[in-house]
């Protein structure tokens, strides 16, 4: 697989799509699906339905799709996104029968992993997708995927330490009519940043979708401006990253007559105008939130226009030594022209770009509470039979899950066990006596989730109170307390959202010195059902 | 994860304990009160003083019965010889051993507040088929060689709860000979205790050896048990002046009772006064209240009461 370097590209897509004129209007139909889950041996991504919200908004507000054309699917399974598929390609078949010239856009964001995009636990073959897409009764179908792998520094989306999904940027005969733009390469970790609360690519596609990237000024971004210009964005914003530059794709194979126009920002007077006389430089339009929703790359003596919803922002544009910044509100209807007198200076502690706080793990931290039920005995027999008797246990446990590091637990517990029984000694036999175990343990242990079950050992610090109360009041009752290190190790399996069962085995060392010094080991078998907190 | 460390501090500090089944051998091997005690039923307060040498006149039915009050009196003073050796012994019981080593367990020593300067020890030993332990003193600041016993005793096990058979040898003279206060031990050079649970009925016999022979006589008492509540006590007095005359008989006392319906006591005065090959002897039957049923003398013709009112106590004929 390659990648078209940067000018050979933008030729051969220039060649394309200029001769791609549109001749009739294009009824656009919009799948938009997001999941920031991508199932087992995935890290959660932070912004993945963020980002399809964000398109869903900016394809049924500037890019032509109707809003009953479009579905957005938030956290649904590869099952729903075929069911919204098939009902797309079904409408824009009665279109095209119509006459109608058609488009079909889907736009995923989420993970992927070994040749399949992954929504939560269920995935969805890419070539199979790519072949249903290049089946799909519309003219023009458009696929725009933001997924792949994973980086430290700044987040990054898909799947870790596999082979990155193969997009084919080879043109074929057989697939005419198809667009696949990708957010990454092959290779390659798509990344989001907390600081514009979406993905680098994401957000630089939908900032040139509301007219950064209108390089023409004509007041359409074209499929390739758009591409271009979050590429441009996308490669320079990581190229400082951890995770290494990252090279959006596009492969392409477009014949016949039209040009593919993704937003038509002309006569739409709503929106944010930075006027000739504005200082160039690089504007940053800043939600409440604190995050950048749109930017701008002004020229001198030229003119932009952004295509902003209705809203207030704050609007930012950095110098040397400061930043300036100001305040523009959008109306409904009406275009808002930056007045640079009303912005000030700032210093850049004051930068009014917040972003999203960082999640210092992929993972949320959570408790869990348990009961518990067990067997405990010694490995020693004459022990277990006559000195500490092997007992069933039942007990309280509680779980920090993700706290101290990702897939570590810190449980403590607490059982309880005992049995009646009658003493049987060399020259004492007969007393009946109940016998007690008092058992406080603390454990953190590393697990491997792999699907529903999670394999865990780590170290255990138990805390045992043995103790005999004899009937016969001639004979004194006896305990002993000791603190006892040992092991754990079992298989959480989680059996629904909240709950969990879990099976372990414990072995530990105790060293009893009362009659003598002895090194006693003890084991113990156990269930547990965890409720989620 | 200051309190953690805390609690791990904690945790340490309350480690240890007592769980050991050495020390419930060798504690086995020590007797208690319930198997040493004669229980008698009624109360020690309606004995009256010296009731076991007391003279009496023919009885009437329903009159107290004195050879119980004997009977209780023999009972007491069998009871009080041995309370100060078992109060010892359920102090002993309630406190961990000092020392511990496989066969041997030492509790103290300690400054013994009853006697200033001195220190006390309990030790027990555990042979092949017995245990032996000892109460010792020793003057403060003395090496091991200076204790010496108080008591001393052994006891050979036989499997179960207290099951065995054990001897006790309370050694008044050495005592005394360290200027200890003895109490009510002030008359005897040794008191000798020997026992057996192993099987029933439970025995115990005490020995009384008095310091000085010609002031007292040398006491002897038996004890049994049957677990249905039958009790015998037989107490064998020689050398002394029971009837009237100048020489000394020999006193044999056996009374054995119920647990709720009295019990029968037979007296056998042999030698001194007593014709030569003739056994004084005196039937005495008394009901759940103490009272005389039947009275039969040897001696005289006259019956008091029925024999048919006498509980049956049969079963403590077998030996």
């Amino acid at each position: 697989m390659s990648r078209p370097s940067g000018q050979g590209l933008v030729f051969v897509l220039a060649l394309v799509l200029a001769a791609a004129v549109q001749a009739q209007p294009l009824r656009r139909f919009a799948l938009v699906v997001g999941n920031d889950d991508g199932g087992a041996d995935t890290r959660p991504l932070r912004f993945a339905r963020d980002d399809a919200r964000k398109m869903h908004g900016l394809l049924t507000r500037l890019g032509g799709v109707e809003y009953g054309d479009a579905r957005l699917l938030l956290d649904e399974e590869a099952g729903d996104f075929l069911r919204a598929l098939a009902e797309l390609e079904s409408s824009a078949k009665v279109a095209r029968a119509r006459g109608e010239r058609t488009a079909l856009i889907v736009y995923y964001s989420g993970h992927a992993k070994d040749g399949a995009l992954r929504l939560g636990d269920s995935a969805l073959d890419l070539e199979s997708l790519k072949r249903r897409l290049l089946a799909a009764p519309a003219d023009i179908r458009i696929a725009i995927l933001d997924s792949c792998r994973s980086g430290a520094l700044t987040r990054t989306k898909g799947a870790r330490r596999a082979p990155a999904f193969a997009i084919d940027t080879s043109a074929t005969r057989e697939a005419r009519g198809l667009v696949i733009l990708t957010s990454s390469s092959a290779d390659e970790d798509s990344q989001e940043s907390d600081l514009l609360g979406g993905s680098y690519f994401s957000h630089h596609l939908g900032s040139g979708m509301m007219g950064d990237a209108d390089r023409s000024g004509d007041g359409q971004v074209t499929l390739f401006e758009a591409y271009s210009h979050a590429y441009a964005r996308t490669v320079a914003d990581t190229a400082d990253s951890s995770a290494g530059a990252q090279h959006p794709t596009f492969s392409y194979d477009l014949a016949g007559n039209g040009d593919l126009v993704l937003t038509d920002l002309r006569g739409r007077d709503e929106g944010l105008l930075v006027p000739r006389t504005a200082p160039a430089g690089a504007y940053y339009f800043v939600n409440p939130a604190g995050l950048v929703v749109a930017e701008v790359d002004k020229a001198v003596d030229a003119e932009r226009r952004l295509a902003l919803a209705p809203g207030r922002y704050t609007v930012k544009r950095r110098l040397a030594d400061r930043l300036r910044v100001g305040e523009a509100e959008v109306q409904r209807g009406r275009t808002t022209v930056l007045d640079e007198s009303r912005l000030h200076d700032a210093p850049f502690s004051d930068d009014p770009v917040k972003g999203v706080a960082p999640r210092e793990r992929a993972l949320r931290t959570y408790w869990t509470l348990g009961l518990t039920g067990g067997y405990h005995s010694f490995f020693d027999t004459p022990t277990r039979e006559n000195l500490f008797l092997s007992t069933p246990l039942l007990g309280l446990e509680v779980g920090l899950h993700h706290y101290f590091r990702e897939n570590w637990r810190w449980d403590v517990d607490l059982s309880l066990g005992g049995r009646q029984a009658t003493l049987e000694l060399p020259t004492l036999s007969g007393p009946r006596y109940r016998y007690s175990l008092l058992n406080v343990g603390t454990s953190l242990v590393a697990e491997w989730p792999l699907g529903r079950f999670s394999p865990f050992v780590g170290p255990r610090l138990a805390y045992l109170v043995m103790g005999r109360d004899f009937e016969d009041a001639s004979l004194p009752d006896q305990f002993y307390a000791v603190l006892t290190p040992g092991l754990v190790g079992g298989v959480r399996w989680r059996l629904s959202d909240r709950f969990e069962l879990t099976g372990r085995a414990r072995v530990h060392y105790l060293l009893y010195n009362v009659d003598a010094q002895r090194s006693l080991g003890y084991w113990e078998l156990g269930a547990l059902v965890t409720y989620r907190l | 994860m200051r309190h953690c460390w805390l609690l791990l501090l904690g945790c340490l500090a309350a480690c240890g304990g007592n769980f050991s089944n050495d020390d419930l051998e060798f504690l086995n091997a020590l007797p208690t009160r319930e198997d040493l005690a004669s229980e008698l039923p009624g109360s020690s307060g309606t004995v009256s003083e010296g009731g076991l040498r007391r003279r009496t006149d023919a009885l009437a039915v329903g009159e107290p019965s004195t050879l119980y009050r004997d009977t209780r009196a023999a009972s007491d003073t069998f009871n009080n010889g041995m309370d100060g050796l078992l109060t010892l012994l359920e102090r002993i019981r309630e406190l961990p051993p000092t020392t511990r080593a496989p066969e041997l367990r030492v509790w103290g020593p300690w400054p013994d507040p009853d006697h200033p300067g001195h220190e006390v020890r309990f030790a027990m030993k555990r042979e092949p088929d017995s245990f032996i332990y000892l109460l010792q003193f020793r003057t403060q600041g003395t090496g091991e060689e200076g204790w010496w016993s108080a008591i001393e005793g052994t006891f050979q096990p036989d499997g179960g709860l207290r099951k065995g058979t054990g001897a006790v040898r309370i050694l008044v003279k050495q005592t005394k000979a360290h200027g200890f206060d003895v109490k009510g031990l002030a008359d005897l050079d040794l008191l000798e205790i020997v026992y057996q649970t192993r099987a029933l009925p439970i025995t115990v016999r005490m020995r009384f050896v008095p310091s000085s022979p010609e002031k007292a006589s040398e006491l002897l008492y038996a004890y049994r048990e049957l677990p249905s509540g039958l009790g015998e006590m037989g107490f064998l007095l020689e050398d002394t002046d029971i009837l009237p005359g100048t020489q000394k008989e020999d006193l044999a006392i056996i009374s054995r009772w119920t647990t709720d319906r009295g019990g029968v006591g037979i007296i056998s005065v042999t030698g001194g006064d007593v014709p030569p090959g003739f056994t004084a002897t005196q039937v005495e039957c008394w009901d759940a209240s103490f009272r005389v049923t039947y009275l039969k003398r040897s001696w005289e013709p006259a019956v008091v009461g029925s024999a048919s009112a006498c509980p049956d106590v049969s079963a403590l004929e077998q030996p």
